[in-house]
């Protein structure tokens, strides 16, 4: 390389780096990377997926308090109807009991078992507004984002109440989950069954 | 309107919703006397709810005049504290009015009204002429006693905010106690200089606390009462105890202004100026030794109420100042813990103790596993001999060593993990134990903080009575559960008032009979056999035992011929009868019955036991017994319909099994025969609802044969599991109170089982072996063959709901009702509606957010609806037809047939078609 002409090739080099932006070019890239933002945080929607009888079914996160292992429910006379079991130990604490399975009449159906053989039955602790319920579920897969444009209304051929709780339904590995609605579940437990 | 008086049906509502509402005027109306600045919203949205009220049940003066109420609120806008602040006496006589309103009974409703209508047309006229433009012209001659009660008032509430009052209470109910036990000691310990110095550092305190929130009428009587005990200490002055006296009452002052709300508390040396003034110069005097006792006690119509603080603030308060320096050495702190944090930390304790108990089962298996090894380690032996004698390939034999040598290994290691399992396991279990009962431990309080007002009460009756008594404590650190020492409270407060009224003789009488002058109260408390004991004992002049059993006779509680052969123990417990004594008996026993029958009561609530002996001359001596604790019983665990329940220990009479044959059948009841007494039985499922009333009758049955007071039922139940401790819990408050259940526990596997309540459970028993009609009613209807429509009523007026409800049913139409608007969406959701009234302005969702909501959603947006509002604009009718409404009627409309009509030709009639 010539050592004469080094500084005047360094000049030109930093004139083209430092040259202004051309018009939009900021304003592009700004748009395309919140964009992309906006679509993974927005539209994605953290739900707790679980199974009840060939039902998949999904909470709100922050309607689940916590997941823990099944535990014998004890009936309470004069109180225990369908939907109110009983009383359950959760971690040393006493817990009203309810069963979402008939809340929601999800039916048993002969079909073969939708799961894998590793599933237990748990129960999980739902919370709303300083109230708390524990349900017994056959399942429970985790938390899963789904998003929130896939959501389809609901089908016809579930039963009623199913689709009376049921907020929306999300695409999820080959079949459906029905997205419940926390609200009306607490609703219906706390003015209808206790 | 009609006359007569049936046409007022729905006041008991309208008197509920007048209480809701004024309750909100009156706060809003406190706080403008406090120069606080309000918001009208709050004024409208009341005002807008009596009027409405008030026009539906036909009271229309009342309406009007909070109509006139509401517009001005409206009319006011930013301007209305200013201007409501000048109009308090005029907001508070409307206030008044309409509260009045609601006490007026229906039958002289129409003569009330006529009676008021002039007073309140002259409230509406001036409401109506008062005008924002007020605010600029300053008229101090139209509210002159309003300058007066804000000047003062309002020093407190401005320097010192909520919590700094909060903080305040804390230190002057410390600091207050210090002084009042501190005094009374005093009194018994005179001339105790270091003593002093105490309570001069308490009143110090007390001052210094008052400065800081700005209270100064406390300063003032804090300061002179330091003077006072100043004095004293520098032995200027002798405290007498008519000085006490003082003293005592100036703490009780402090103590009720202490306690007293943030509005009293400000208005609280204006209210008491007065007596403020009095102790000022009496403790004046007290200082400069020229205290004269006069006739009129300052502080003395607030003492009662002083009281009442005092033992408000024990309740409130977990932990109680230290009482007296000479128990405060060596003494733990205290510090405040919520009881819902405790019963958590038990809760958990409980539970590490039932997951404790899983490590023995996995010891087991670990064993198993060991024994496993063992066994292959030994067939391995066995296979290499065969190996070596079959002289087979060298590299074989070298790959057999190899594997048995791993599976020594193995062994080896499973050995060592046992072995440090097995450390693991003891320290742990020991651990949780220990965790467990310091949990337990920390619900305990020492018997000292449950009588640090009994010195006190004791001084002031028997001064008031002329007497001289001291009280004396005994095992003060006995450990007691704060739930039981609670409930002690009152019955201890009974038994010594009754002592110092009437166990002690005067002075007097005391010297003549050869005692000495002052008697001796002793208050003893110590365990025994798992029980708390406590005594109190006097040394006064007994009771007489004759005298009561001729009291017995006169009231012919008994023939003559069982009184004469009644021990004196059980003369003694008529004493406990409610009312025994009466006033006409003014002797020797007299009032000694007086209100035992309490203590009696409080005893059996907390499974408890109260006797009495006495020895004329010599005094009486009171046993009380009861649980250490309640939050740990122990009970007998039964199996009933293959769940746990459990009966508490001390309400089993005994347990026996019955052959099938030896029951009886009376009248369709179940007898059997117990020692010659005829016991009636029930089954546990019956008692408890479960199933059917009669259990099949099998070969043997178990029995539990409880006993409620002097009653013995039997209780058959499936199968007697074992005794065992049990942590009480109470049961979830949403459930309510469940028949025969107490309360919960958990069994040493962690599965819930429930307590029986017996006294509730043998009033179930009653019912099913005297009432015969053991048919168990359904709780809804079955629906009969037509099905009616069904109407929502969404409505945050309970007059309004009640009404709409009554129309809608007298029509014929089945009726739920939603108090508001989101409730009314949940409702509309599950409840398989004809159709929905909604009313507009709802909290949380409103009633044109309601509607939008039905018609947005596929499955509801046929329903028919109807607005009912009080807004009757044309524009307003326009907004509720456009969100989606059917129908928007006013609520005029109940008034004639408009509201039925427009159902009808929405729905049709009540019956399907």
């Amino acid at each position: 390389m010539n050592c004469e002409n080094d500084n005047s090739k360094t000049d030109a080099l930093s004139h083209l780096l430092d040259r202004p932006a051309p018009s939009g070019y900021l304003e592009d890239w700004h748009a395309r990377i919140r964009e992309k933002r906006d679509e993974e945080e927005k539209n994605m929607l953290p739900l707790l997926v679980f199974r009840i009888n060939q039902e998949w079914l999904a909470l709100s996160v922050r309607a689940v308090a916590e997941i823990t292992a099944d535990a014998p429910v004890h009936r309470v006379p004069h109180r225990t109807n369908k939907v109110l079991r009983g009383i359950v130990n959760v971690r040393g604490e006493l817990q009203l009991a309810i069963s979402l399975r008939s809340l929601i009449e999800v039916e048993q159906s002969n079909d073969a078992p939708v799961s894998n053989g590793n599933a237990y039955p748990r129960q999980i602790v739902l919370q709303r507004e300083g109230e708390r319920f524990v349900s017994r579920v056959d399942e429970v897969v985790g938390i899963v984002p789904f998003e929130q444009d896939s959501m389809e209304p609901n089908p016809v051929n579930v039963s009623k109440s199913l689709a009376t709780y049921t907020r929306g339904l999300y695409p999820w590995q080959k079949t459906k989950v029905a997205h419940l609605d926390d609200e009306l579940v607490f609703h219906s437990i706390l003015n209808k069954y206790l | 309107m009609s006359d007569s008086s049936d046409s007022y049906p729905m006041l008991d509502l309208y008197q509920q919703e007048i209480e809701t509402h004024c309750a909100v005027l009156k706060r809003e109306v406190s706080s403008l006397r406090k120069d606080e600045s309000v918001q009208s919203e709050p004024i409208m949205r009341a005002a807008h709810s009596i009027k409405g009220a008030a026009r539906i049940v036909g009271i229309q003066p009342i309406g009007d005049l909070t109509g006139a109420l509401e517009s001005l609120g409206a009319d006011l806008g930013d301007a209305h504290t200013a201007v409501l602040g000048k109009h308090l006496d005029l907001l508070e006589s409307v206030i008044g009015l309409v509260e009045k309103s609601a006490q007026v009974e229906a039958s002289d409703m129409s003569d009330w009204l006529g009676a008021i209508a002039a007073e309140a047309d002259a409230m509406a006229k001036k409401l109506s002429d008062i005008k924002p433009e007020e605010i600029a012209d300053n008229q101090p001659t139209a509210e002159p006693e309003k300058t007066k009660a804000i000047s003062p008032a309002s020093e407190p509430a401005n320097l010192a905010d909520a919590s700094m009052l909060e903080l305040f209470r804390t230190e002057a109910s410390d600091q207050l106690e210090k002084l009042s036990t501190g005094l009374v000691e005093l009194e018994t310990d005179a001339g105790d200089l270091s003593q002093i110095e105490i309570l001069m550092r308490a009143a110090h305190s007390m001052k210094g606390a008052a400065r800081i929130v700005g209270l100064t009428a406390a300063v003032d009587v804090a300061h002179v009462m330091e003077d006072a005990l100043v004095a004293a200490q520098a032995g200027e002055v002798t405290l007498d105890p008519e000085s006490v006296d003082v003293l005592l009452r100036a703490t009780d002052f402090l103590n009720s202004m202490a306690s007293a709300d943030d509005t009293e508390m400000a208005t609280w040396a204006d209210d008491y100026a007065e007596e403020i003034q009095c102790f000022k110069s009496d403790l004046k005097a007290i200082k400069e030794g020229t205290y004269e006792p006069k006739g009129h006690r300052p502080g003395a119509s607030v003492t009662a109420k002083a009281k009442e603080g005092l033992s408000e603030e024990k309740k409130s308060a977990v932990t109680t100042a230290e009482s007296s320096r000479k128990e405060v050495t060596g003494m733990d702190s205290v510090v405040r813990v919520s009881a819902e944090s405790l019963n958590r930390l038990m809760g958990l304790a409980a539970e590490t103790l039932v997951e404790t108990r899983k490590l023995s089962p996995f010891r087991d298996t670990l064993l198993k596993l060991k024994e496993t090894q063992v066994e292959l380690n030994h067939r391995l032996d066995t296979a290499q001999q065969a190996i070596e004698d079959a002289h087979l390939d060298p590299a074989l034999e070298t790959e057999f060593e190899l594997v048995r040598g791993a599976a020594r290994s193995s062994l080896d290691a499973i050995r060592r993990q046992i072995d440090f399992f097995d450390g693991f396991s003891r320290s742990h279990t020991l651990l949780s134990d220990r965790l467990y009962r310091e949990v337990l431990e920390s619900r305990m309080r020492p018997f000292r903080d449950g009588t640090v007002g009994f010195p006190r009460l004791v001084r002031d009756i028997a001064r008031s009575l002329g007497k001289k008594v001291s009280l004396e404590l005994e095992g003060k650190e006995t450990p007691v559960d704060r739930d039981v020492l609670e409930k002690l409270d009152a019955p201890l407060n009974h038994i010594l008032r009754n002592a110092c009224d009437h166990g002690f003789e005067l002075p007097e009488e005391r010297l003549a009979a050869g005692k000495s002058e002052t008697g001796t109260l002793k208050l003893s408390a110590r365990h025994s056999a798992g029980m708390l004991v406590l005594e109190v004992r006097d040394d006064g002049r007994g009771i007489d035992v004759k005298r009561i059993r001729e009291k017995v006779l006169e009231r012919e509680l008994c023939a003559q011929e069982m009184a004469d052969n009644l021990s004196e123990d059980e003369v003694l417990e008529f004493l406990f009868l409610p009312g025994f004594s009466t006033a006409s008996s003014v002797t020797e026993i007299s009032g000694r019955g007086v209100g035992l029958d309490v203590v009696q009561t409080m005893m059996q609530e907390i499974g408890g036991q109260v006797r009495v002996s006495t020895e004329v001359g010599l005094g009486t001596t009171f046993t009380i017994e009861v649980p250490i604790t309640r939050s740990v019983v122990r009970a007998l665990i039964v199996d009933i319909d293959s769940e746990p329940y459990a009966f508490p220990l001390n309400r089993i009479s005994r347990t026996l099994q019955l052959r099938a044959d030896d029951i009886r059948i009376l009248e369709s009841r179940q007898y059997f025969d117990m020692d010659g007494i005829n016991v009636g039985l029930v089954s546990a499922h019956a008692a408890l609802g479960l199933t059917g009333v009669f259990s099949s009758l099998s070969k043997e049955l178990t029995v539990v044969v409880v006993n409620d007071r002097n009653t013995l039922y039997g209780v058959e139940v499936d199968r007697l599991i074992g005794e065992s401790d049990l942590v009480v819990r109470p049961l979830d408050p949403r459930l309510g109170k469940v028949p025969g259940i107490g309360s919960a526990s958990l069994t040493e596997s962690g599965e819930p089982l429930l307590i029986i309540d017996t006294e509730d459970l043998v009033k179930s028993i009653d019912k099913l072996l005297s009432g015969g009609a053991l048919v168990k009613t359904e709780r809804r209807d079955v629906r009969s063959g037509l099905r009616k429509k069904r109407v929502l009523v969404v409505d945050d007026s309970i007059t309004v709901r009640a009404t709409e409800q009554q129309l809608l049913e007298n029509a014929g139409y089945e009726v739920d009702v939603a108090v508001d608007g989101a409730d009314g969406w949940n409702a509309i959701r599950l409840g398989d509606f004809d159709l929905v009234v909604s009313d507009i302005d709802m909290p949380r969702l409103n009633g044109f957010e309601l509607v939008a909501k039905i018609r947005a959603d596929n499955r509801l947006s046929r329903i028919p609806i109807i607005i009912v509002s009080y807004k009757d604009r044309e524009e307003d009718r326009m907004k509720g037809l456009e969100a989606g409404a059917d129908f928007y009627l006013t609520k005029s409309a109940f008034q004639d047939d408009t509201f039925i009509e427009a159902i009808e030709d929405l729905i049709g009639g009540p019956e399907d078609s």
